[in-house]
């Protein structure tokens, strides 16, 4: 039996339903700048984003927010070390005594035209930036090796990547020949209202209590070359007051969600705590 | 004799042993008779203890290990145990911050710490707790301020000073509640600029310039605490109130609690209170004292020294001579006067273009806008290296300006475990970096030559373990068809057996992240054929490193002492192998002695800052830790075992290779079965050395 490569899709439909990767109900996100008007207008000139910021700002919760508003399916993929361009781009199955292609996630995106996410983007295998630069400068398409042939994507593609330049180490730069395709939205923790908004809003917690929480989550953030790589991120302090909503005490919810998270050191984990027991009265 | 049932020849035995731990404190006027009879009343077992601590003690001193002989027998009349313990350790702890006489003073006293340290141990130390409430008021935000003991509590900018021993609430928990507390307030007067450098000025204007900062120093309290409560509820629940001594007094304190920002409403309310002559009101054991002199004068000397920091590091910021340097201090970025409350925000222009500073810089802003309220204007002209800057290699130090060694001018402080105590000793050794001697490059060359055939075999070795990208095959998920398992699993289905799922190729990296740092030792003991050999054996492991492309860094290390251990630059970790370093290892001669504990924490520092996967310290010696000041025997391999764990705990993986052929006796309590070598002699380390790594990485 001959392997009958460079097959079209078998069956598109049972592969990749892009409707189930809508998003159904507005995912909350507070602006804190101009970054949803300019992804909007990235996303109308079919240019490719890059977001940068350290881990829990926000930055996935804006990408599941645009495809929202653009009303696209929203691919996601977080990056890891050993992803290679074939995780991306699909490969061959084998069912039954036959070969059978299979799109990886971003063709699927590609073809179907959805916004594709790749999460910290710097932990991937260098191969993968092959197939991602045809796709993020104006050619916008997507050479598929294996089928010997090349996809052009489609008008409502987009494709996001972010990485985080905080505490990587140098080898895990981006290069400046990726970088420079894409339009660059820097996120940082959000000023001190957006983030007590933010955290009241998201867990329907008291405005006051978010208020300590944020006075807290920035003490934590002093502590960053302190002896911590990351203060306490709003993702962090949204578990916290989740936790403090559902009737867990502030100091030990703090203990949960913040201390324990943020080191493996015993004073330090004790100074946390003792930071949150100075905010929390 | 002394109505008790032992009998006169136990005496004796008590008497010998005494004399034998006290020799070096006892002379024919004061002998070891007193103490012993005293001690004779006690029980064996407690006679067992007291003699176990004057072993302990005479290690730290002759006259310690005396005063404690003399003493121990009353002190446990009126101690448990446990507060015994923390008695001796309290007095050893004295001795090892301030010397002698505050060491002797705690012995002499037995009732005092007793009275200090009453039902059990409820009382909170300040031991336990120093390096927590560093992080604590390191979180709390501005400048980093070292914990030491000091007989009342102040600050001066730099460092709190806290009781050794807080023992005023009936709980544990209460009495480190104090202690939060009385950092946080003495944080407070830092951060929210109590102190200035016109405040000597202003304080000088009256004839009784220390009424007056104690006028000063009560209203800045106030107003401080004011600040602290609806920051940091939790620990500042209920007011602490002080009463006002006079109406005047009254208003003052109303009026800097409503001030809040301004420190001029304190400076307006002295010069109308010091001519009142009021008793002044006495403030809650939590706010501190406020202590005017000394705090000013570090603060006149770190400004000093951090405007010149500043100005040059802005000089390597600054693209190009005459560039338009303009500095934007507060959310407003007005430039103007910022108050404290504002969380410190800096931006800088560069010829009107933003630009984010760098770490250290605004580091620095922060402690110099903490000062002054403000950038001195001087902050917006950047110095060359010259004289407004700093000396290229002193600004290399910015780094270390905030790791706490500010004071120690170039010198690393270590702790150091005291296995008899069972406790750190806090900031014991002094380690300084040294660049390594050059000398003569042809012992290199000479070496590869001599070892000709052993350095090719070495090469292919390591060229083996480079690091590339290699096919699996048969794997479950694959990039591509692995076609022999294809056809076999069709062949099987054929013959109607199960088929396979393991029908791919993937393509794997082999990532080789390995980075190494490998510590000489240069004690006088290696001298001769050892010395030769880790010399030959450190070129033919260089040279097989370069070739399998591993980082790594050599580091030499020597001393006398806890105060002089010399740590020597061979190879840092991102220097090349080049003339410079071949010509460091042919200079290598044997020094001193071998404190190891300390090296290997600066090497376990210096390796936290390498990024790898795999990160090895290798240590090659030739013998057990040993050092002239009592660092041998259990203390040295106890202190080197407890250095090995925390490396292990940063995740390094430590390895020793040595030639000392008793190490199988104590390498296995070190570093754990089958984390070292023993060679048999010298002359097979250059031989070994390599296959020695090779196995390690592989």
């Amino acid at each position: 039996m001959a392997l009958s490569s460079a097959q079209p899709i078998a069956n598109p439909a049972d592969l990749f339903k892009p409707e189930e990767n809508r998003i159904v109900g507005e995912p909350y996100y507070q602006a804190s700048g101009a970054e949803i008007e300019v992804f909007t207008a990235a996303f109308g000139n079919r240019l490719p984003v890059l977001l940068k910021g350290p881990t829990g700002c926000g930055k996935s919760r804006f990408v599941a927010h645009m495809a929202w508003r653009l009303a696209r399916p929203l691919i996601t993929i977080s990056c890891h070390e050993d992803m290679t361009a074939a995780d991306l781009v699909g490969r061959f199955l084998v069912v039954g005594g036959d070969t059978l292609w299979q799109d990886g996630p971003l063709t699927q995106a590609v073809r179907h035209g959805g916004i594709c996410y790749l999460d910290e983007i710097v932990e991937a295998r260098k191969d993968t930036m092959v197939v991602i630069h045809p796709l993020a400068d104006d050619r916008r398409i997507l050479p598929v090796e294996k089928l010997g042939g090349m996809l052009r994507a489609h008008a409502d593609f987009c494709l996001v990547i972010s990485y985080n330049p905080g505490y990587q180490s140098v080898l895990k730069e981006l290069k400046p020949s990726t970088r420079q395709r894409f339009v660059a939205l820097s996120f940082d923790y959000p000023d001190f209202a957006t983030e007590v908004d933010i955290i009241a809003r998201e867990t329907g917690i008291a405005v006051e209590m978010a208020r300590r929480l944020v006075e807290f989550g920035r003490l934590t953030r002093n502590l960053k070359g302190g002896g911590l790589d990351e203060g306490a991120s709003t993702r962090l302090l949204v578990h916290a007051a989740q936790l403090i909503r559902s009737g867990v005490s502030a100091n030990t919810a703090i203990v949960h969600t913040v201390a324990q998270a943020l080191s493996d050191e015993p004073e330090m984990i004790q100074a946390i705590n003792a930071l949150g027991e100075a905010v929390f009265s | 004799m002394f109505g008790h049932p032992y009998e006169p020849e136990d005496f004796d035995a008590l008497e010998e042993r005494l004399e034998h731990l006290l020799t070096a404190a006892t002379s024919s006027r004061r002998t070891a008779t007193g103490p012993a009879e005293k001690l004779f009343v006690r029980s064996p077992e407690e006679q067992d203890l007291v003699l176990h601590w004057v072993e302990v003690s005479a290690r730290t001193n002759p006259e310690m290990a005396y005063q404690l002989a003399d003493r121990a027998a009353s002190a446990l009349a009126i101690m448990t145990r446990s507060m015994f313990r923390d008695w001796i350790v309290s007095a050893l702890d004295a001795y090892d911050r301030r010397g002698l006489a505050a060491g002797v003073s705690v012995l002499k006293h037995p009732e005092a710490f007793q009275l200090d340290h009453p039902r059990e141990s409820h009382g909170a130390t300040l031991v336990e707790l120093a390096r927590f409430l560093e992080k604590f008021v390191y979180g709390l935000g501005g400048r980093p301020l070292g914990i030491e003991v000091g007989e009342i509590p102040h600050t001066d900018t730099e460092t709190l000073f806290l009781p050794a021993r807080i023992v005023l609430e009936p709980t544990l928990e209460a009495n480190r509640l104090v202690y939060r507390r009385l950092a946080a307030h003495l944080w407070g007067l830092t951060r929210f600029g109590s102190f200035f450098p016109e405040l000597g000025a202003h304080l000088e204007r009256w004839p009784d310039r220390d009424r007056a900062g104690m006028i000063y120093g009560v209203l800045e309290n106030r107003r401080v605490h004011a600040l602290l409560r609806p920051r940091l509820p939790g620990l500042f629940r209920e007011v602490v109130g002080i009463r006002p001594p006079s109406e005047s007094w009254n208003q003052a304190l109303m009026a800097v609690t409503e001030a809040r920002h301004s420190r001029e409403v304190s400076l307006q309310w002295l010069d109308r209170l010091y001519p009142l002559a009021d008793p002044l009101p006495e403030l809650p054991f939590c706010h501190g004292q406020f202590v005017v002199q000394t705090a000013l004068k570090v603060l006149e000397r770190r400004l000093e020294k951090e405007i010149r920091l500043f100005r040059t590091l802005l000089g390597q910021v600054q693209q190009h001579e005459g560039q338009k340097v303009e500095w934007l201090v507060g959310p407003d970025a007005g430039g103007e006067r910022m108050t404290p409350e504002d969380g410190m925000h800096f931006s800088l222009r560069l010829d009107g273009v933003l630009v984010e500073p760098p770490e250290a810089l605004v580091r620095l802003a922060c402690s110099i806008v903490q000062d002054l309220g403000q950038l001195p204007p001087e902050c917006s002209h950047p110095a060359g290296p010259g004289p407004g800057g700093m000396a290229l290699e002193e600004t290399s130090t910015a780094a270390a300006v905030w790791s706490g060694t500010y004071h120690e001018d170039g010198a690393f402080l270590y702790d150091e475990w005291d296995h008899l105590r069972q406790d750190y000793r806090k900031g014991w050794c002094a380690l300084r970096e040294l660049p390594a001697a050059a000398g003569d490059e042809s012992f290199v060359a000479e070496t590869m030559e001599k070892y000709r055939g052993l350095v090719q075999r070495t090469r292919r070795a390591f060229e083996l373990l480079r690091g590339g990208d290699r096919r699996l095959r048969r794997q479950s998920l694959g990039d591509e068809i692995d076609v022999d398992a294809l056809v076999e699993a069709l062949a099987d289905r054929r013959r109607g057996n199960e088929l396979s799922d393991r029908l791919f190729r993937r393509l794997a990296r082999e990532d080789r992240d390995v980075a190494a740092l490998i510590l000489v030792d240069l004690s006088g003991s290696t001298k001769g054929w050892v010395n030769t050999a880790i010399r030959e054996s450190l070129v033919l492991l260089c040279d097989g490193l370069e070739h399998v492309g591993d980082r790594y860094g050599v580091f030499g290390f020597s001393g006398m002492t806890r105060k002089r251990c010399e740590f020597y630059r061979i190879k840092p970790m991102d220097e090349p192998w080049n003339e410079a370093v071949r010509r460091r290892i042919g200079a290598l001669e044997p020094m001193e002695y071998t404190r190891m504990g300390v090296f290997i924490r600066h090497a376990s520092a210096r390796m936290k800052e390498v990024a790898a996967r795999t990160r090895l310290l290798i240590t090659l010696s030739d013998g057990r830790p040993e050092d002239y000041d009592g660092y041998r025997g259990k203390t040295g391999l106890e202190d080197t075992r407890k250095a090995l764990i925390e490396a292990r705990r940063d995740g390094l993986h430590p390895f020793c290779i040595t030639v000392d052929s008793e190490a199988r006796d104590y390498l296995p309590h070190l570093y754990g079965p089958a984390r070292f070598v023993v060679l048999d002699s010298p002359r097979s380390l250059p031989e070994k050395i390599a296959e020695v790594y090779r196995r390690l990485t592989h």
